[in-house]
């Protein structure tokens, strides 16, 4: 799935010309799970639950606080199902339900000037933008003591998801990162490697999110083209030797990041948006009797370099369940 | 025209007095991962106390099967590996389960095996130089071997040993020079 995206913030007051950009659309691939595109046969399900912190700002690699109380929440479980219609090639479909919620609007105007607003709030409800993908492992060698693969990875993300939610008084539409969708639909290309060696994985993921214009409220919205990459090392700590039918436990370490490019809101450029997000990852994977697998993962944005003055992700937490038929 | 059609049917006939070259495609058929190079080599002590090691088997199909006496899924699939070793084992086809429980007295994992029906002699891993050589990601895993010493395709997890597809890979590994 596809991964973190940065977010985009705009101005809420319709006054305000333009203002500042953040985005939190997080339809995120590779902050789904521990290895989300890891080369994966089979059919399952998986659910997944995210959480998303926004509270601060950044200007470069500098954040500062524009609102101690302010802050912007993002819930997303997502439904995953997979199947693999031959050895090689295996179907997905991602269906999000999110919610968003504004709890004090901070807002960076287009000049760099930063106001709160403590006590806007908004929260939006329902289905996000679904999702379509195809995973081709194109090459795969087996040794004695590692398997590497390499899968290509191709897909399109439709916009189901709302994206006209208003703040609770109803004067005024939520920024385009609130809403439920992105209003357009994008196109998705990625890169998977992965290569086990005895207890130690290691994966590399590398996706391409090509957008198209949207809407938000009552302006059209395009959020940049976004690359998201990941690598993820991954170790078995139980059992230490060979693995039977029963339980095993990796430890995951990993690093991830997202590039992404500036806004367009009515076809004007928004200087305060886009930029590089990097996020260190720590997370644990349990496989029990090879059906069931359950993940907790935990991304901390460490690096910051966003274009001009825009909000910033904090960290994002994960739990996910699948089910492997 | 005719020439050709000679030729032909003459390639056939010396590729079955000689012996083919192994059809890959059954691997896949079998649902086994492909391997290649030279299989590692290791000695093995049986309950006997006789050592036997790979390089030894030269000339003959080897299969090597890993598995432990606490693991389940090895255990349900013994039956068919026992017919397996039965239906090949006058054909030149060496079978070497490798039981890998930690500081097992292997005359008691004999025993074990026995109980589930087992006529083939089993082996030990522990203090064998296998496990180095021939790391699993769990067991059980099976490992062919074919007369030229090469690891030629792998097996991880259960697989259904009496299947057809199964049978035609390790009849081809027989009918390979």
């Amino acid at each position: 799935m596809n991964k973190g995206i940065l977010t985009v913030f705009f101005t809420l007051c319709v006054f305000i010309a333009s203002t500042a950009i953040s985005r939190a659309c997080d339809f995120c691939l590779l902050s789904q799970g521990i290895s989300p595109l890891e080369t994966q046969s089979g059919s399952g399900v998986r659910v997944n639950e995210r959480y998303t912190l926004v509270d601060k700002a950044y200007e470069g690699t500098g954040g500062f606080t524009i609102s101690p109380s302010a802050k912007e929440e993002f819930w997303t479980t997502e439904l995953t199902g997979f199947y693999g219609v031959t050895e090689n090639l295996t179907v997905l479909g991602v269906v999000p339900f999110r919610k968003t919620t504004l709890d004090g609007h901070m807002l960076v105007h287009e000049d760099g000037e930063t106001e709160a607003h403590p006590d806007m709030k908004g929260e939006e409800t329902g289905l996000g933008d679904v999702a379509a993908i195809g995973r081709y492992t194109f090459f795969k060698k087996h040794t004695l003591d590692s398997t590497t693969a390499l899968a290509a990875l191709a897909g399109i993300k439709f916009a189901t998801g709302k994206t006209d939610g208003k703040t609770n008084d109803g004067s005024e539409f939520l920024d385009a990162h609130l809403q439920l969708g992105t209003g357009s639909t994008d196109f998705l290309l990625g890169l998977s490697a992965s290569r086990a060696m005895q207890r130690l994985s290691l994966s590399a993921n590398m996706l391409a999110s090509i957008t198209t214009r949207g809407r938000a409220g009552d302006k059209s919205h395009r959020f940049g083209n976004a690359l998201n990459y990941d690598l993820t090392a991954k170790h078995r700590v139980y059992p230490g030797g060979a693995a039977t039918a029963g339980g095993q436990l990796f430890f995951a370490l990993g690093a991830n990041g997202e590039a992404r490019g500036r806004e367009k809101e009515d076809g004007v450029v928004l200087k305060n948006s886009g930029g590089h997000t990097v996020y260190a990852s720590v997370g644990a994977q349990l496989v029990m009797d090879k059906k069931w697998v359950i993940e907790l993962l935990y991304h901390k944005a460490v690096y910051h370099n966003l274009n001009g003055k825009q909000l910033g992700e904090n960290y994002k937490a994960n739990c996910a369940v699948t089910h492997l038929f | 025209m005719k020439t050709l059609v000679i030729l032909t049917a003459l390639v056939l006939l010396s590729t079955q007095c000689w012996g083919g070259v192994f059809d890959k495609r059954l691997l896949a058929e079998a649902g086994l991962q492909e391997l290649s190079g030279d299989a590692p080599d290791f000695t093995l002590r049986g309950v006997s106390g006789e050592t036997v090691s790979l390089k030894g088997q030269r000339g003959r199909v080897v299969i090597i099967h890993v598995w432990a006496t606490w693991c389940k899924p090895c255990k349900d699939e013994f039956p068919l590996l026992e017919r397996l070793y039965n239906d090949f084992k006058e054909k030149g086809v060496v079978f070497f389960p490798v039981a890998i429980d930690a500081g097992a007295d292997i005359k008691e994992v004999a025993l074990f095996a026995k109980g589930l029906g087992a006529t083939f002699e089993v082996y030990g891993a522990y203090k064998s130089d296998i496990s180095d050589r021939y790391w699993s990601w769990g067991v059980p895993a099976t490992y062919f071997v074919d007369k030229k010493g090469r690891i030629i395709a792998r097996a991880l997890g259960s697989k259904d040993w009496g299947s057809v597809a199964v049978r035609r890979v390790v009849d081809a590994l027989l009918n390979t020079r």
